[in-house]
Order: structure tokens, then sequence, then C-alpha cells
């Protein structure tokens, strides 16, 4: 049993209640499906903006195919692994802007790319996951998380990053989904 | 009779990823009043903010209102401090300010590191101090250790310590 509150995550796997949102069953038959939330602050106080990043795991092929497509990697289809599979959301905290564009200056975009990639790799780290899946809401949100992910890497942002990982950008219908893939794959 | 969800269709990956941003929104928002409640995140200017923000701020404030007030430097100690630069990187300017705001080091105690070390098993008792040049844990020398009184080994008549100032 992990600790995710030692790790500055909070645990919000939901008793098994109907929930009017889970209308494409993340939750299984015997159990709901497990939610860990980290929040963060980016930016200066007067200009900042708190953001909730959220990791969901997937247990459900349909799932993974629905948010990437059919993505080939190492001669076969991506599937889910053992280790688990996270799904990775992330939006302000707050405000329920819709994924509307928020105007950021500099230091709210690097706390914000910084403590993005922070919580993914301390997410990693305590999870051991070997597949992290992502989506772009917006075409304006690809350019933040090309730079969280190391697609496009920023020299004057300094990032943590998981070792030994692959990436892949450009997956899905639209190309916005992105995908994650450790060594416990 | 009001017919039931068409489950033939999956949904789209926006439409999924819609729903899984729903949940966090819910999750978010429960997580921020728990937070207000228990005083770790306060509202600022009609905003919820964590109260280390608020700190930090404040520190920072602190920090540059502190620059500003700092009290002109005397002439003397400027020329004083000024003999002792030793061509250092930092200029004369930045070298006195250094001097007169920094507390000196009273050295109570040295002791010497021991080169070129064996791996020997260490003996009962045995000093190590990290040396920051090579990056090891080495021995400290016992017998020239100052300061620190070593009871086994009384000290001689007109022993100096090594480090220790005389009196």
């Amino acid at each position: 049993m992990q600790h995710w509150n030692w790790h500055d995550f909070e645990d919000e796997t939901e008793a098994h209640e109907p929930d009017d949102f889970d209308q494409y069953n993340f939750s299984t038959e015997d159990e709901p499906a497990e939610q860990i939330v980290r929040q963060f602050w980016a930016g200066k106080l007067s200009t900042g903006h708190l953001y909730t990043i959220g990791f969901v795991r997937i247990t459900k092929q349909s799932i993974l195919n629905a948010l990437l497509g059919v993505v080939e990697y190492n001669g076969q289809h991506l599937a889910i692994p053992q280790s688990g599979a996270w799904v990775v959301t992330f939006d302000l905290s707050t405000e329920n802007n819709e994924f509307a564009h928020v105007e950021l200056d500099f230091k709210a975009k690097r706390d914000l790319v910084a403590g993005v990639a922070s919580a993914v790799y301390d997410h990693y780290n305590v999870s051991k996951a070997g597949l992290y899946c992502w989506y772009a809401a917006r075409e304006q949100l690809i350019s933040i998380y090309d730079t969280a992910l190391g697609f496009d890497v920023d020299r004057k942002i300094k990032l943590k990053t998981i070792p030994l990982m692959s990436k892949i950008n450009k997956l899905g219908a639209q190309g916005r989904g992105y995908a994650i893939i450790t060594r416990y794959y | 009779m009001q017919s039931s969800r068409d489950t033939t269709k999956f949904p789209t990956g926006e439409e999924l990823y819609a729903a899984l941003n729903r949940k966090l929104k819910k999750t978010s928002g429960s997580i921020t009043q728990r937070k207000l409640d228990t005083g770790e995140y306060v509202m600022h200017q009609g905003r919820i903010v964590p109260v280390t923000v608020i700190e930090e701020a404040k520190a920072e404030a602190v920090v540059k209102r502190g620059i500003i007030s700092r009290p002109k430097v005397n002439l003397a100690d400027f020329e004083q401090h000024a003999e002792l630069w030793l061509g250092s990187r930092k200029s004369i300017a930045a070298t006195t300010v250094q001097r007169l705001t920094r507390q000196p080091i009273r050295v109570i105690a040295a002791a010497a590191l021991q080169q070129g070390v064996s791996r020997s098993t260490p003996k009962d008792g045995q000093l190590f101090s990290y040396d920051a040049k090579s990056g090891r844990m080495l021995p400290v020398d016992n017998e020239t250790l100052g300061g620190i009184s070593d009871r086994s080994k009384p000290r001689k008549k007109n022993t100096r310590i090594l480090g220790m100032k005389s009196r």
C-alpha cells in the first residue's frame, strides 16, 4: 500500500459510488479507479494560479486505444502493462474555465512545466508504473506538454525527467496524445 | 419509455479526456475546501492561495527592503578591508560588504586530515571528516586533534595544541 501523502500527493480513490461523470466506466465492476492528485502553485503571488494534476489508473485497453489510438511500440501494439498504466490530467484548481487559454508570464510557465514534470517523476518513483498517457485538450496546451515531457527542450527550464524512458507524441485521431513508456513497461 | 445509453458507441479521446477532467475538477474542489478548513490554504484578494506562497512572497519583500535600507559603509572600514583584498574574484566592494555583514568565524578547534590513507580497519573512536576536495571521508589524525581533550593520552606539560589560540 502506498502512502501517497508522504510524497505530497492526495489519494482520492473514491468509494465505489455511482458517479455521474464516470459514464465511461473508468472504474471496474469490483473497485473504483485509483486517482492520485497533487496541487501546486505556478507563478508569483499576484499573477500565479493554483493547478491540480491528477493521475487516474486505467485497466481497460479500450480506454487506452480511445485516448492514443492503436500505437506500435517495439513491434507490438501498446498495451496496458502489469506495472500499471496511468492517464494524466491537469487543470486550474478553482476557476471553471473549461480549458480556456490562461495567459502566463515566464515564471508561471516555468513553475507550471516544472510542477508537471516533478509530479510525473515523483509519481513514477512511487508507483514504478510502466505507461503514462497524456492528451492535450487544446492546441495551445501542446507547447506546454512538449516542454514538460521533454519533446521541446527549453534550456532555460531545468526539469526532472524519468530515466530510461521512451516517449511518443502526436498520437490519437487529433494528434494530441502522448505516451511515456518507462523501463517497467 | 426512456431509452438507455447507447453502449455500442465508444467515446472519442476528447470525450474521455473531458470526462477525466470533470472528475479532476470535482476532486480538486474537495481538496481545496479541505485545505481551506485546515488553514493550509487561505483567501488572498479573493483567490485561494497556499499559505506557503504568501509567506514566500513576504520573505522576498523583506529581503528587498533589507537591501534598500542597508547602512552606508564607513570609509575608514572600507580602507581597512581594502588592504585585506588579495586579488580574489570578488571586487573590493563585494569583499568589504561580505566582511561587514558576515559574523566572523570563531575557530574553537582544528584537526589535520590524514593524507594518503590506507584502507586499514578504523580504530575504535576514530573520527572522520568530509574532504570536499576529494569528495571522501578522511580519518582525522587523532594525535594532532586540537581542542578536544583525549583522556587516554594526558596532555604533557607545555604541549601546544594545534588550532588553539595561545592565551
